[in-house]
């Protein structure tokens, strides 16, 4: 019957030849190691975002009288609503840390060099697309957390000279964080942002296609072996998806108040301000940055810079070595940088 | 080629904002203060001792503040703050004080002025603020019933009657509080068990100042039986979240399992 099925299908759409084509016949070098399969779990952990995403969206209230009893309630009443909350918000710290691991690996093998810049830069636009949902959707709950963790974040932008102000109004909606912010990042949140992210996903994927995976640096690509996508490589791929799938359903199961912060838990009141209010842990070496420069606009400026550095980087680092240890003024500055991330990031959770 | 370089310097220029948006980190929470908190602490010494000292209290923590208590007008920042017609009474006289803190505390005012610490004949009455300050209050515990405070004025006897009576049903509510508290950080909607908690607890405290032994042991069996009620659901919820967690090791081992039987699995393909 299945057989019969897939026939008719392939007699007018030749699906047989497709999937041979992009995934049985599909070869990748046999040598790619655990690194390489993070694209995967972030795939995974997105259509996890998608999903739980659209669920929560089915009771949700974008109101401001009615939000935070509206998550009471998918928290409370709803079928399951306690886990597809927790796996939303616990997904999201899962997404932006296999982020970072993707990063620093394509960084450090030299991925990103020509054919894949494009990928790159496709990469830098996601990776940043990753950090805009993190924050738009941490108003949403419209806790004391989220309503004091947004007022400051958007009084940041303010920083920028002659037209701060406009900007932080532009982001509002508001001169305060109210209704019409919320209103906004309702949209960005589950309009503008997941339709960026199936684009950019989609051109992240097909640049990958066209230019094929890259092996690791040392390896000469004529010399290594190729195995099919289909199993082999999708059966890797699976296997890291499940490891990372079971961290994260040790931290939803067992560790809920790592994401839900007691302040998480009250509604948001305008008037009274949670002492001690800190942002998520992948914002921290950025908070921390501002809080050591004296010049917030400086502050915000070398921010900018770094981002813009990364971006562009395959335009300025053109050379065609891979190696990290034969390119050693790279491997230092890579090295420092990470170095400099992990201490600021630990300097903002204790002080 | 002008038109190309003014594309990209524009491009970057969007760029860079759309950057600011995603890497803008919180910083900085500045907390609204009223006229009463930023005089009074700029003034020092004395006048600025209750703001330390209501820092640390309980009606801090539940966002009661100066105004709340003493009246007057805490968004004036000059001397209209404290207008007698705004409603503002400095310190209170003594007499005045049960009144002054029931405007709030009604029940535990009307059990305290048909107790013996207001209906007692001597000329200085033992007020709210002797046994629980006058802005460092605390959460009302059995603890405030001690040798050392009630020595002050009369003889311990009664008052370890009073404190023997009740610390069953006190340590039963810590307790409980404690459980609720759990319950609500794992993402329960507590509001119904904590505002039964609540009224148990005001229940149960309002009796201390009535100061009655067998009022108490009336009391305390109906008190009893409400709190076994929220014992009953606090129960029920914790045996969810066991279940839960039950629910969730055997996933995170399914998982985990997999994972393993994958690896060897693909070790066997040629």
């Amino acid at each position: 019957m299945l057989k019969k099925i897939i026939d008719w299908i392939d007699e007018r759409v030749q699906i047989i030849e497709v999937i041979e084509n992009h995934l049985t016949g599909h070869m990748v070098p046999a040598n790619l190691n655990l690194w390489y399969s993070m694209g995967s779990v972030l795939l995974a952990m997105l259509f996890i975002q998608f999903i739980t995403g659209i669920l929560l969206l089915i009771y949700y209230v974008p109101d401001v009288d009615k939000a935070f009893e509206s998550v009471t309630y998918i928290t409370n009443e709803v079928p399951f609503g306690w886990l597809i909350r927790r796996v939303h918000a616990m997904a999201t710290n899962i997404f932006i840390a296999v982020l970072f691991l993707h990063m620093f690996s394509t960084l450090f093998m030299g991925s990103y060099k020509k054919p894949r810049e494009l990928q790159w830069m496709s990469g830098s636009v996601l990776f940043g697309l990753g950090f805009l949902a993190a924050l738009s959707g941490y108003l949403l709950p419209w806790s004391q957390l989220s309503y004091w963790a947004t007022t400051v974040a958007t009084n940041t932008v303010g920083a920028v000279p002659f037209i701060g102000d406009e900007l932080v109004r532009g982001l509002r909606g508001a001169e305060r964080v109210e209704q019409a912010t919320l209103s906004r990042f309702f949209a960005l949140h589950v309009i503008v942002v997941p339709l960026l992210f199936l684009g950019l996903v989609a051109a992240h994927l097909f640049f990958m296609r066209r230019t094929g995976i890259s092996s690791p640096p040392g390896t000469m690509k004529e010399e290594v072996e190729k195995i099919p996508f289909v199993p082999h490589f999708a059966l890797e791929d699976l296997k890291v998806i499940y490891f990372f799938l079971g961290i994260l359903f040790i931290f939803v199961f067992f560790y809920p108040k790592l994401y839900f912060p007691p302040d998480a838990l009250s509604p948001a009141d305008p008037f009274f301000t949670p002492p001690h209010i800190k942002p998520e842990w992948y914002f921290l070496a950025n908070y921390e940055m501002l809080k050591l420069i004296p010049n917030k606009f400086l502050g915000v400026f070398i921010q900018l810079a770094v981002a813009l550095f990364l971006f562009f980087l395959p335009l300025i680092d053109v050379g065609s070595e891979r190696h990290p240890l034969k390119r050693p003024i790279f491997l230092t500055i890579a090295i420092l940088g990470v170095l400099a991330f992990i201490a600021l990031t630990v300097l903002g959770e204790i002080l | 080629m002008i038109v190309r370089g003014s594309i990209i310097i524009r491009y970057l220029i969007h760029f860079s904002f759309s950057l600011l948006l995603v890497f803008i980190p919180q910083v900085f929470a500045q907390e609204e203060e009223s006229s009463c908190i930023s005089c009074h602490r700029e003034m020092g010494g004395d006048l600025a001792k209750p703001i330390e000292l209501w820092h640390e209290s309980i009606h801090k923590k539940n966002v009661i503040s100066c105004h709340n208590c003493h009246g007057g007008n805490s968004k004036v920042q000059d001397m209209d703050a404290m207008n007698p017609e705004a409603g503002f009474v400095g310190s209170p006289k003594e007499e005045d004080v049960p009144k002054f803190c029931g405007k709030c505390h009604v029940a535990v005012m009307e059990n305290y002025i048909k107790s013996p610490h207001w209906q007692t004949k001597k000329e200085k009455h033992p007020v709210c603020t002797t046994c629980h300050t006058a802005h460092h209050q605390q959460r009302a515990t059995l603890e405030l019933i001690n040798e050392k405070d009630c020595s002050r004025c009369h003889t311990y006897e009664r008052a370890r009657k009073i404190r023997f009576v009740m610390e069953e049903t006190e340590g039963s509510l810590v307790q409980l509080d404690e459980r609720i508290e759990k319950l609500r950080g794992e993402g329960f909607n507590t509001q119904r068990l904590g505002d039964a908690l609540f009224a148990n607890r005001n229940e149960f405290h309002r009796l201390t100042h009535v100061l009655s032994v067998d009022l108490i042991i009336d009391r305390t069996e109906t008190i009893r039986g409400d709190i076994k009620k929220v014992e009953k659901s606090v129960g029920s919820d914790e045996a969810t979240i066991k279940r839960r967690k039950i629910g969730g090791a055997i996933l995170i081992a399914f998982l985990f399992i997999s994972a393993f039987i994958i690896h060897i699995y693909r070790k066997t393909l040629p």
